[in-house]
Parts: structure tokens; sequence; C-alpha cells
């Protein structure tokens, strides 16, 4: 039996107060309330409750634990992710996997941990004044992070859903490099995207939160951060639903991006440049399947451990669009619900599931005019819709990215590829797949697009006329309000973002536990 | 309805015909209920749309549906899946995507597709 940490923590007398058990209290008061547990709100509360400061986390999600985590999709999704993983942008283009529970996306995300890279740090500075965001000045917070969750780049052999594109990106020249996960004593199931069943994964579920309750915080959950209320610049107290009402002295909010911009806008938070819930950033995802002579077998083994950046670093960061090459975890519903078809055509496609090898590539989008992302609105009840639509200049980058994806699956060996697209069809030579793909209309819900990286929405920046926050993560209008997590980013990164919010909120919460010492 | 769409949609995917289907309608019933309340709220517009007699001849070009031949369900499917109307591909969308996930994450679809289950952790 493996010991499950939340059950040996909860034993322990932690605070946990699950929002709507009767008889909850109503009125909590602490130093500091954090909203949303993710790598944000996660990182944030251990930095916060080490300074010996009372932290409050709040989370929209369930307490689930290694114990619930039965490695079963039709529990994971509508326990573990937000609208039960089918989330959409407003047009229905787009299909978003996002995290809600305790530990957010990090509790059901494919360990993938890539520092922030140079060039869109450069951009920041260049473009948004972020003078203490280099590489340099980064480093140690990064550093600690990397050795906090265990963070190293792999080290078994990749499975043959990876090594499927090392072995085709090598035939034609194109550099692959193995991906640093943030795993301790890995199982290699292949299931880390339905919750870590042995507790290997590093997710704030198993580290800071419990570090957090350990050092006497409170964790409420199944509570939904509904409404910040001011008095002038100042953020007095935050109500939830079901009714409670959290008084601090300073916010965190870090409900990741969408519902983090969405808070800020329900609570009609000052927005004088209408920046609020603008540039948000998917890494629109794009998705070859192929069938391969041998066993592949993408449902077991570590998801992902092989990606190439050849096609972000060998073109012009303000150019056409670049994309990151990585495979997907290939479990039955979710390969079900994104293989185009249906009836015996969709069937004969599912039989073929062990010997499927995926690629998808994942656009950078926020670097050029033409791609200024989407915007986080309302819907009549408060809940958050993403607006994002998608421009010809990533369409333009769809296509080549499905052309390059089957170049590769056809040098690896593959024997069909499909473009996954409501109008490709499997073919059986490059030649034939080019060919295809130049026809393929490029518009929503004809393209099947996917995300899994949600970013930006309230953006950093030294300018309050172009951005949300300021490099600290202090909003420009508010004094006690922070946001820490994905929505800070001025830009999409350019590869999977959990480092580069574990790094960013190591110095930010590090700063606001300085700042709170202070007063 | 659920049931003639999802015989459609799942044919050459289902052992078992009537009782697989069965299962299938369950998971749609239980995806549904674990969405949010506003996309539910859609859903069940859809499903309005797809079931009230007027709209559903307009909108689907199919008679009752306890009446409404595989042929037609398909036939149905197919111009909603490749309309030119964005809102009609959505529609498709939506359906496709319920009915996928409320077979797939059944185990008795699993031996088909040579997906073994997860794994036994010792």
């Amino acid at each position: 039996m493996i010991p499950d940490p939340i059950a040996q923590g909860l034993a322990r007398g932690w605070k946990v107060v699950d929002a709507r058990a009767a008889g909850t209290a109503r009125d909590y008061t602490a130093d500091v309330a954090i909203i949303g547990t993710g790598a944000g709100g996660g990182t944030a509360a251990e930095i916060l409750a080490d300074a010996g400061l009372r932290v409050i986390m709040i989370e929209e999600g369930p307490l689930r634990s290694s114990r619930d985590f039965h490695m079963l999709e039709r529990e994971a999704y509508p326990q573990l992710y937000q609208e039960s993983a089918g989330r959409r942008t407003k047009d229905k283009g787009i299909v978003i996997l996002q995290g809600r529970a305790v530990g957010g996306s990090t509790t059901v995300n494919w360990t993938s941990s890539f520092r922030t890279p140079r060039l869109t740090l450069d951009y920041w500075y260049e473009r948004y004044g972020l003078r203490d965001y280099t590489p340099e000045k980064l480093a140690p917070f990064f550093e600690r992070m990397e050795q906090r969750l265990s963070i190293h780049p792999w080290n078994e052999a990749p499975n043959p859903n990876n090594a499927a594109l090392a072995r085709g990106a090598k035939r034609l020249g194109i550099d692959t490099a193995v991906i640093p996960r943030n795993v301790k004593g890995c199982y290699n199931l292949g299931y880390c995207g339905m919750g870590c069943p042995t507790n290997a994964k590093q997710s704030m579920l198993v580290t800071t939160i419990p570090r957090a309750l350990d050092r006497g915080a409170t964790l409420i959950v199944q509570s939904r951060a509904q409404r910040l209320h001011f008095d002038g610049a100042h953020v007095t107290m935050l109500e939830c639903a079901p009714s409670i009402r959290v008084h601090a002295r300073t916010f965190v909010v870090a409900g990741g991006a969408i519902n983090s911009p969405a808070l800020l806008l329900r609570s009609g938070a000052p927005d004088p440049y209408g920046t609020l819930g603008k540039r948000t950033f998917l890494h629109p995802v794009v998705i070859s399947a192929a069938i391969m002579p041998e066993f592949i077998a993408a449902y077991a083994g570590a998801p992902q451990s092989i990606y190439s950046d050849h096609f972000l670093y060998t073109q012009p960061l303000d150019g056409p669009i670049g994309y990151k090459l990585e495979v997907p975890p290939v479990h039955p519903v979710l390969l079900a619900t994104t293989t185009p078809g249906f009836g015996t055509t969709h069937a004969q496609l599912l039989a073929e599931m062990p010997h499927l090898h995926v690629i998808i590539a994942l656009m950078r989008d926020g670097f050029h005019p033409d791609s200024p992302g989407g915007t986080v609105g309302l819907r009549s009840d408060g809940s958050p819709l993403l607006d994002y639509p998608i421009t010809p200049y990533v369409w333009d980058g769809a296509r080549r990215a499905l052309r390059t994806m089957a170049q590769i699956q056809f040098a690896a060996g593959a024997r069909m590829v499909l473009p996954v697209h409501e109008d490709a069809r499997p073919v059986a030579s490059f030649a034939q797949a080019e060919r295809m793909i130049d026809e393929l209309p490029m518009e929503i819900l004809r393209a099947n697009i996917v995300s899994a990286h949600v970013m930006g929405g309230c953006g950093m920046g030294a300018d309050p006329r172009t951005s949300v926050v300021n490099g600290a993560g202090l909003h420009h209008q508010l004094d006690n309000v922070y946001v820490f997590d994905g929505s800070a980013f001025p830009t999409s990164i350019g590869a999977n973002p959990q480092l580069s919010i574990y790094g960013m909120v190591a110095r930010n919460a590090a700063g606001l536990a300085a700042t709170l010492a202070k007063r | 309805m659920l049931r003639a769409i999802a015989r459609v949609m799942l044919d050459g995917a289902l052992p078992n015909r009537e009782e697989a289907l069965d299962a299938a309608v369950r998971g749609v019933e239980v995806a549904i209920a674990g969405l949010p309340a506003a996309v539910q709220g859609e859903v069940q517009q859809l499903f309005g749309l797809l079931e009230f007699p007027i709209t559903r001849r307009i909108v689907a070009g199919v008679g009752p549906w306890d009446r409404a031949s595989d042929a037609d369900v398909a036939a149905f499917l197919q111009r909603w899946r490749t309309s030119n109307a964005q809102l009609l591909r959505s529609g498709y969308a939506a359906l496709h995507q319920l009915v996928m996930a409320g077979w797939y994450g059944n185990n008795d679809a699993w031996p088909r597709i040579g997906y073994p289950g997860p794994p036994h952790i010792a």
C-alpha cells in the first residue's frame, strides 16, 4: 500500500475546511489569503508560511490524493479538471485542459519542467520593461524550485511513443532533447494526467501545500472565490461561494489564467487601460496521429520525455509562429474525443490504439502583432469565458506544424499518418500527406485545436497602460493584491509553463514576505 | 434521441449493441451531470433543439428519433460535421465529445481497442 501524505497530514490535524460541509465556520482572518492552489498558489503558500505568516488557501476544487487516483479517465476528468476536461473557448474552437483540485494543474499535468526560454525573457525585458526577468537573475529561483521539486532530465529510456519522435526527428536532422520532469521515485506508469497514484510526481499537492499546512496554514476547499471587496485601492475581504468571507492584509490571486482575470473582472477591479483579461495565450496545439508497425502503447510509461525546439529557434521570434514538438499520453477517452469522424471509420482508427504514435505541436503565441491572444470575459452567471479567435497567422503555423509532424512520423517508419482534422484521412506517404495538408481548410471545428497551457490575462509590465501588474506581481491600481500565477505572463512561454510559474512566484513570494515583514 | 445518435456514432465500437448502448447513454448522462451549470445549460439547449419536433426537422432534418433509420441519423451527423455553419459544427462537436467520453470511459469499451486498462501497482 502506498502511503498517502494527505491522509497522514489530515490525521496530524491539518486545518482543512470543506466549504460545502455543514457547520463550517463562515469568517476567516489571515495575513495572506491565497486564491488557488496550483503552481502559483502552492509555491506562494510554502514561502509565505515559512516566513511565519498566517496563510489561508482557497481552492475551488476538491482535495483528492493518491488513494483516490485510480488511473481512470471517467473519474479523473470530472473530479480534477475544469469543466470535466472539456472547457472550450467561446466559439467552441479550442478545448482547454486545466486542473481544478488542490494542486491545480500540477496535480494532473504531465510533469514537463522547462526554465523560461531566454528569448522569451529578452522579449519581456524589451517590450514590457521587466528588468529583473533575465535568465541570470532568475537562475537562483529556478534552481531553488528544481531542487525543491526534484526536477531533472528523465533518466530512463523514453517510452516507444517518445522514442518514435526522437527517431523520426533524428533521421531528418532535427534536434531533440530529453525533458526534465518533477518526479521522485517515478514508477513509469503513464497516468500523470489522472493524478499520480504513487506520489512520485512532485506536484504542489504533495510538496509545498503539505509543508504550508504543517506550518499552520488553513486550506478551504470546494469554495469558489466570488468577489473581492474594496476600500479605495485596498482589498479588505474576499467573498466565496458557498458563503465564506476571508479577511486578510494581502490577497494573492493564483486561480490560473482564465480564473484569475475573471475574479478581478467579477469584482469590478480598476482597469483604467482596458488590459485586464486581454492577451490570454494558449500555446494552441495541433495533433498528428500515426500508425506504426511496432507496438507503441502510448498509454504506458512517462508520457513526455523527448521534445524538439527546432521549430522555435531556427526562425526569428517575431517571424512566422514557431512551435515546440512533444508527444501526449494516449488514453481511451482523450483519444476517442480527439479522433475525427464517427461510426466505423472512427472505430477502426481506435482499434489501432496499441500502434498509435501521436505528436503534438505547441505554437508559441503572443510575440507578433497578428497573435494578440484571447480575451477573458464573463457569462451572465459570472463564470469565465475565453474568447480566442484563431488568426490566419496562427493557422499558417498549424498547417506547417501538421506537415512537419507527418514528415517526422513517416521518417520514424509510420505505415499511415492522420493529421487530426475532420477533413483529413489516413495516408500512406509523406507526398500524399503534404498534398492533403496543403488543401485542408484551416477553420475551427474542422482542425482540432487543443490547449493545456493557459497564460496571460493579468500580464506583468512596467507600464500600467500595457499591463495589469508590475514585475513584483503587485496590481498597478490596488495596493494589496498580487497576481502569482501563469496569468501574469505578458506572452506565452514557448515551453510547458509550470517551472516558469514556480520560478516567478518563488521570486515574487519572497519579495512579498520581505515587504510584509517590514510593515 | 441520445440513444439513436450514440448507436450511429459508436457503430463498430459496441460489443453487444443494446447493453453497451445503455452503458454509453448512462455515461453521457453522468458526463453532463458533471458539467458546470452554464455548460449544462448549453447542452440542454442543444438537446431541446434536437428533441422539439419542429426544430428537429429544420436543423437536423430527421423524423422522430425512435423511428429514424441509422442512415438518416448518420446523414444528419455528417451534415453537421461538415457544415459551413460554425454553430452546427459546434453542435456536432458537443455530441461527439459527450458520446465518445460516455462510452470509452467504460471498461467494456477497452478490449476492442486493445487497451489493457490501468496497471496493477504492487
